[in-house]
Order: structure tokens, then C-alpha cells, then sequence
């Protein structure tokens, strides 16, 4: 069984409601604690964006797809360089790479923003071009 | 990236009850999902974040202790 099927079998079982009440925390949370054991190796954010993606999925608040993608960006490294697109880790923010400071963290400005924000590498994502 | 196979299979219906129960104020208690086809988790707050990080934390190291620690009694002799 792959990992996409175990989660979702956890939906359909959570779709399903054999009990009367707290199916959502009874499967989301096994999706989740199995999320959080097997992206051990994420660093502690983007670990926890992974499992709370499956999470969602399981409950029935995030699309296959949405959440696929999610985990799959999540999961990527990156060498970030100036002129990269990049996006934080729920992609509620996307911009470009203005610097890379000495000890390594990110300058970014945001898409339509004249300010620049500072992040660590890890938690930022690579972000698609936009077109147009 | 690398699935920790080996962390999962340390991880017990216990650990799971844990996370469930320090989560239980985020899901509604009646079967919504089942009858509306429509799920619910309400967003986290930052208390809800900070913890679920300190949890996930404490999870990965119970889970990479008993790791070891199965790895020992397995390398000793009997």
C-alpha cells in the first residue's frame, strides 16, 4: 500500500463515521502521527505543513491534488540563489530572492510589496513562474 | 527525500491516542463529513503551532530513542 492510499483509506474511513462522534481527530490524527514518523527527516516547519496537509486531506478540507503538491514542494531543496521565485511554506506569500545574507538566511521581497523579508532557507519554497 | 520507514514501525496506537487527544478541540464532534460530504478542521492558532511543533519534536526524538534503543538489544548477543 502506498502512502497516498493509506491516507485515503483514513478519508473514506472518516467519510464512512463509524462512531457517533470525533471520527475527523480519530483518522486525521493517525494520517498525521504517520506524516510526522515518516517526514522525520524535514527539518520541524516544513514537517509540520506536511502533516497538517495530510491532516486536511484526510478531513475533507484539501483536495488530492492540493495536497499532493504541497507535500511534493515541501520536500524539495533547494540552493537558493538571487532571482529564484520562492513561496512560504502554505504559499501565502510568493515573491523573488532578492540577496543571500552571510550567515546564510534569505532576503525576499513579495509579489507587489516594495519591502523585503528575511527568512531561513528552509522555510521558504520554490515557487512557479507566473505567466503574463 | 528519504520515507523513515524505520521511525513508523516504532510508532504505536499510544503515540497516535496522544496526538488525537492533544487535537480534539479542532475537529467537530458530530459526523459532518459523513452527511454533508463537507469536512471540518478548524485552523490552528499560534498556541495551537507552537505545541503541535514542541509535540511533532518530542515525537520524532520517543521514535529515534526506541530506534536505537531496539537497535542495542538486537546487536547483543544471546
Amino acid at each position: 500500500m502506498t502512502l497516498l492510499e493509506t491516507f485515503r483509506f483514513l478519508k473514506s474511513c472518516h467519510r464512512r463515521a463509524p462512531f457517533l462522534f470525533f471520527n475527523g481527530n480519530t483518522f486525521a490524527e493517525i494520517g498525521r502521527a504517520l506524516a510526522i514518523a515518516l517526514f522525520s527527516n524535514l527539518s520541524v516547519h516544513r514537517r509540520k505543513e506536511a502533516s497538517s496537509a495530510a491532516a486536511h486531506f484526510i478531513t475533507g478540507v484539501l483536495e488530492e491534488d492540493m495536497m499532493i503538491g504541497a507535500i511534493e514542494s515541501l520536500s524539495q531543496t533547494a540552493d537558493w540563489k538571487p532571482g529564484d521565485r520562492v513561496k512560504t511554506l502554505r504559499g501565502s506569500l510568493s515573491g523573488v530572492i532578492v540577496r543571500i545574507e552571510v550567515g546564510g538566511r534569505v532576503t525576499w521581497r513579495p509579489d507587489g510589496a516594495a519591502s523585503e523579508l528575511t527568512a531561513l532557507p528552509e522555510s521558504l519554497c520554490a515557487s512557479e513562474k507566473r505567466s503574463g | 527525500m528519504k520515507l523513515r520507514l524505520d521511525l513508523l514501525e516504532k510508532l504505536t496506537a499510544a503515540d497516535i491516542l496522544k496526538e488525537a487527544a492533544a487535537n480534539q478541540h479542532r475537529y467537530k464532534a458530530e459526523p459532518s463529513f459523513s452527511k454533508t460530504g463537507v469536512g471540518h478542521l478548524s485552523p490552528r492558532s499560534t498556541a495551537d503551532s507552537a505545541s503541535e511543533a514542541g509535540r511533532s519534536e518530542a515525537l520524532t526524538r520517543k521514535l529515534t530513542q526506541r530506534l536505537r534503543k531496539n537497535g542495542k538489544s538486537a546487536a547483543r548477543p544471546s
